[in-house]
């Protein structure tokens, strides 16, 4: 069959990527600005993603009390979160594994 | 217990994501050292029972090792065991309803029945899905009655803590088995060496599509 167009793939993260990288972008922006709050447009720069995106996952982060929406701050919990980023990531290379792809019909594993 | 292992159990990684798992989850314990599992293991039904949850530990292998290690881990089994909140409930070993998942799941769902008669919810189990990890057939089933569980954890109304020897699992498809094994439940601990051990909610190694 041939293609349409060579459309480039889609980026794909894991979540806990997704996370690493807000997590950063906020505490980038507050230790470089030397400000009291990350502004979210240079968070959404910053961890390159669209802004309904970003919109979301800061709402997950602020459920997970990861962080402060308003002014935008990265709390205790957040900080915890990018200590145990490494050994996340080493423990998925360890296991030779990357993603969980969860198909959409809900069927898992096997 | 000593205070060189309170010390070592206190800075032990993975203890702070124990303590503040919340209820009614389906828990992956990885280990490949059984020392670092018994801590884990021991400070979950220590949380449990602190939080007047009864527990219920299964296992193919003789109660009496069970109870041992748990006293080895600051756990006063006797007292527990005499107040009901605590309960040790031997399975057996055969894995012989290997290929009838439905079967085996509505054996599960049996014993969880038995094992709790005359306890008070809400129930913090922990066992052995499943003896035979070692081939494919045996991890194969393993992952499917796991998957059967997770869809209905929900119902089941409880924690649920399975653990893995990771040197055990069969080899040629480890990371695979791992993979759905982490698909199929909510939390992860990795028991091993301090310096790796980490302890994760799974969905965080789902993919997102970003822009």
């Amino acid at each position: 069959m041939k293609k349409l167009c060579n459309l480039p793939a889609k980026p794909r993260r894991s979540k806990l990527e997704l996370y690493n990288d807000i997590l950063n972008a906020i505490e980038e922006e507050i230790t470089n600005d030397n400000s009291n709050a990350a502004k979210p447009t240079r968070v959404q720069l910053r961890s390159n993603l669209a802004y309904d995106k970003l919109a979301r996952y800061l709402d997950e982060l602020e459920n997970k009390k990861m962080i402060q929406q308003s002014p935008l701050l990265i709390t205790e919990k957040g900080k915890d979160f990018l200590q145990d980023y490494d050994r996340i990531s080493d423990f998925v290379i360890e296991m030779g594994i990357k993603y969980l792809d969860i198909p959409s019909d809900g069927m898992r594993g096997v | 217990m000593d205070t060189k292992k309170k010390n070592d159990l206190e800075s032990y990684h993975p203890m702070k994501f124990v303590d503040q798992m919340e209820r009614n989850k389906h828990i992956l314990l990885l280990y490949d050292g059984q020392k670092y599992a018994h801590w884990v293991i021991g400070r979950y039904i220590h949380n449990g029972v602190a939080k007047g949850e009864s527990c219920i530990f299964y296992t193919s292998d003789r109660p009496e090792i069970i109870e041992k290690q748990l006293t080895a881990e600051g756990i006063d089994v006797g007292f527990f065991k005499q107040k009901n909140k605590l309960r040790i409930y031997e399975v057996e070993r055969s894995d012989d309803s290997k290929h009838d998942v439905l079967h085996a799941y509505k054996r599960r769902i049996n014993e969880i029945e038995e094992a709790t008669k005359g306890m008070k919810p809400p129930y913090r189990f922990i066992g052995k899905t499943i003896t035979d990890i070692g081939t494919n057939d045996g991890m194969k089933f393993g992952i499917l009655l796991e998957r059967s569980g997770h869809e209905h954890f929900n119902e089941l109304n409880c924690s649920l803590l399975c653990h893995y020897d990771i040197s055990k699992i069969e080899p040629t498809r480890r990371p695979e088995w791992i993979s759905s094994l982490l698909t199929n439940h909510h939390y992860v601990i990795y028991a091993s060496e301090p310096n790796k051990a980490v302890a994760f909610e799974s969905t965080l190694l789902e993919v997102e599509e970003t822009m």
